[in-house]
């Protein structure tokens, strides 16, 4: 264990200079509070609902919030698992120092240990996050006290655990049996396999039934008790035990602990099949000399070649990090085509297309933090390359807004063009999807720019990281309340466009007030755009190289 | 036309509490090999930032071909070809695309990449491997690739950072033959820091030795062993005793 200690130091060095250094800077302070004002926002808003659907539900009511409960702790432990999954790659194999510390007297059990409690803090710090809030307020809401705030933030760091276990043992187990040319391959049957299981889960999570129908049959459909299966994943474990403390009648629900005795084991084993000079076999890592020369795969002949957004694809095409990054941005396009045709079906429904759009919005914007994020950080120590020649470092940062946000359109082109199909709705409420998703593309693009280039860290080039840490946590909560208002400034013009009045308002319909609005969240977009663009450049110049 | 290539005027770089370069004036002339010399931590890494436009000089003045860093970096930028002491390149690109993206950064055609990119690649050994990653590229590999985007422009001045940590014998031997060719034939100012002292009494036409970002001599190598009395003595033995004594 002592090895671990000693290999665990540099993480922890590493850290409190981050710390340090985050510390001294006023911006760290400002986003801080703005986070904390998002997730004080996000748990009185969840208290709300949940107190809402009490009231007007009763029981149905509590057992609808136990299920959106379950369902969304049980959503957060497969995306841990494939957080490890990506996280694990880059420290287990490819990380530059592997084959360094391979010539300490240094146990392969110790390196796996060191290796896995930094992935296992990397991938589950961002989840806790995100979890805390919603944690809180169902503690709360289930009447469990002090009590039940306790053992509800210590079972969430079980559910990190347990999560990062399965993904690490699948990982080492993968690189164990797959041949090197075939890992690509294996990591998107994994990945697919993964997002199937989150379409499932993101179906137990599905509320849009109750907001439209509002009739029984579904309500009853959606709060009915979750399947044995659901109730023995750690979130419908996690639900139970809470409940049990105010509830006698609801089983304890300490399965959760079993699961978390059940990632020892497992990690036990990974530590077993963990072979460091596996790097090797991804085609990264480790010695040059013992691998056989091959030729650079993939080429992008349609595009002007030599430019910064060609070196952009091609490093994004040929990096297997990147690659998963990518995978997990189609494992998106799949969740939202899925509850696009799901939501489709209510066609009936005036509110489906704002629904629609919606989505679409809040996958661009979250797929925006594996993809777009860190693309500035892409440089790496290669950088020089741009500092030294007279292509400005303006321009450098303008190419790379071009390719955020030429992703970013893409993206809201596929989903506009599915839109046309799945959810039926007219030419006007299709421009106005089209012009909301063009919003959120830039807004997203723009926020991917400044806290890529503000928490950049040329030293490290592990996407994973800059995903995890500041950098990831502020961009999702920035964008997703951008977002969040963007959609709220469309919704009055899609009633417009809809023809229907506003549930539950007394406002008249007019194009004109439409009108202003959409030039309302025009100008907010852009000004964000402008701000976001001025600080990552200002901030990069001040960069002490 | 500037008589001078490089000059530096009261050039200044301080980092809080540390001061890396205090008042360094230099001027080099076209066709000069200036071997720019110092104990680690002199300073030298810096100078060269500042030189290159990577770092802003804290005050004093950077002029490049009689053009101010400061005042037009894009031109003043185009005239210099740099050569970094790490081979930090893109990993995932060939040796010709990562010229492709050198060349286009630097405004040239994609007909003359290729062309000026192919021959500097077959100059430097590199055109069977030009379609290998980077990242596949032995240490001595990556100098020599530095070499040929560093040219690729074809820059009045050449800065050279350690130019012969990780090359082979017959590397450093292209390499210290290319310096003084480009200086002699091509009237090519070359700026180059180094530890290897017998190079730098090689192909040096006048050094400079830096400590705790001073200049503490500057002239060729002859006016420097006189000076000193060491006229008979090594480039080493001179920069130990300028050097000695100076904490």
């Amino acid at each position: 264990m002592g090895n671990v200690f000693s290999l665990l130091m540099v993480d922890v060095l590493a850290l409190r200079t981050n710390v340090k250094q985050g510390l001294r800077r006023p911006s760290t302070y400002i986003f801080a509070l703005f986070t904390l004002l998002t997730a004080w926002l996000f748990y009185s808003g969840t208290v709300a609902f949940i107190h809402m659907l009490q009231d007007k539900l009763g029981e149905a009511g509590d057992m609808a919030t136990v299920t959106m409960f379950t369902g969304f702790l049980n959503a957060i432990f497969v995306m841990t698992i494939f957080s490890a999954l990506v996280n694990g790659i880059t420290a287990l194999y490819l990380e530059g120092d592997i084959g360094f510390l391979l010539a300490y007297p240094v146990s392969k059990g110790s390196l796996f240990t060191a290796r896995a409690l930094r992935v296992t803090t990397v991938s589950i710090w961002f989840s806790l996050m995100m979890t805390i809030p919603f944690m809180l307020a169902f503690s709360v809401a289930v009447g469990g006290g002090g009590a039940a705030v306790v053992s509800g933030l210590i079972s969430l760091l079980g559910l990190g655990l347990v999560a990062t276990a399965i993904g690490l043992v699948l990982l080492v187990t993968l690189i164990r049996i797959v041949p090197p040319h075939r890992l690509r391959l294996a990591v998107t049957a994994l990945v697919i396999v993964s997002t199937l299981v989150v379409l499932l889960l993101f179906r137990t999570f599905n509320v849009e039934d109750i907001i439209i129908k509002e009739d029984v049959s579904a309500l009853a459909g959606f709060a009915a008790p979750p399947s044995m299966v659901a109730g023995l994943l750690p979130g419908g474990l996690i639900a139970g035990m809470l409940q049990s403390l105010v509830l006698p009648a609801v089983s304890p629900g300490l399965g959760i602990w079993l699961w978390v005795l059940a990632a020892g084991v497992l990690l036990w084993i990974a530590a077993r099949l963990y072979r460091p000079q596996d790097g090797e076999a991804t085609g990264s890592g480790g010695s040059k000399a013992l691998r056989r020369p091959r030729k650079a795969e993939g080429s992008v002949p349609l595009l002007a070649t030599g430019g910064i957004p060609w070196k952009d694809v091609l490093t994004f095409i040929r990096t297997p990090q990147y690659n998963i990054q990518g995978l997990f941005l189609l494992s998106m396009i799949a969740i939202y085509l899925f509850s696009s045709y799901m939501l489709g079906k209510q066609a009936t429904s005036d509110v489906a297309p704002l629904l629609n759009a919606m989505l679409a919005g809040f996958v661009i914007s979250i797929s925006g933090v594996r993809v777009l994020l860190p693309l500035v950080n892409a440089e790496g120590r290669a950088l020089w390359v741009i500092l030294a020649s007279p292509h400005p470092l303006s321009k450098m940062l303008g190419a790379k807004f071009k390719v955020m946000l030429n992703l970013c359109l893409g993206l809201a082109a596929i989903f506009t063009v599915s839109t046309m199909f799945l959810v039926p709705q007219d030419w006007a409420t299709l421009a106005l999807t089209a012009g909301f998703l063009i919003l959120v593309s830039l807004v997203s693009s723009a926020g991917a720019l400044l806290f890529g280039s503000i928490y950049a860290d040329f030293t490290r080039l592990d996407p994973s990281l800059i995903v995890a840490g500041m950098a990831g946590i502020l961009y999702t909560v920035v964008t997703s309340i951008l977002t969040f208002v963007l959609a709220l400034l469309f919704a009055y013009p899609f009633f417009v466009s809809e023809g229907v009045a506003i549930p539950n308002v007394e406002l008249p319909l007019s194009w004109e007030a439409a009108g202003l609005l959409t030039s309302l969240a025009t100008l907010i977009t852009m000004v964000f755009v402008i701000i976001s663009a001025w600080w990552a450049v200002s901030h990069m110049r001040r960069r002490e190289w | 036309m500037a008589v001078h290539r490089i000059r530096t005027v009261d050039l200044c770089k301080r980092y809080k509490d540390i001061t890396a370069v205090t008042d360094l004036n230099l001027t080099i002339h076209p066709g000069e090999v200036f071997c720019f010399l110092g104990p680690n931590g002199a300073g030298k890494s810096t100078t060269i930032k500042m030189l290159t436009g990577i770092l802003r000089p804290t005050s004093g003045q950077v002029h490049i071909n009689g053009i101010d860093m400061l005042g037009n970096s894009k031109k003043a930028k185009a005239a210099i070809g740099y050569v970094p002491e790490e081979p930090f390149l893109y990993d995932k690109l060939t040796g010709m695309e990562m010229l492709q993206v050198h060349g286009k950064l630097y405004g040239l055609s994609p007909v003359y990449i290729r062309q000026q990119g192919g021959a500097l690649l077959d100059r430097f050994g590199l055109l069977g491997a030009h379609r290998r990653l980077v990242g596949e590229y032995s240490h001595g590999m990556k100098q020599r690739l530095m070499f040929s985007m560093a040219l690729l422009h074809d820059p009045d001045i050449l800065i050279v950072d350690e130019p012969l940590v990780g090359l082979d014998p017959a590397g450093a031997k292209l390499v210290k033959d290319l310096l003084a060719t480009l200086a002699r034939d091509e009237e090519k100012t070359i700026f180059m820091s180094t530890h290897t002292l017998s190079v730098a009494e090689e192909v040096g036409d006048t050094v400079g030795i830096i400590h705790n970002g001073r200049m503490i001599a500057c002239d060729t190598i002859d006016i420097l062993k006189r000076e000193y009395d060491l006229e008979h003595q090594t480039l080493e033995s001179l920069f130990l005793q300028i050097t000695a004594g100076r904490g």
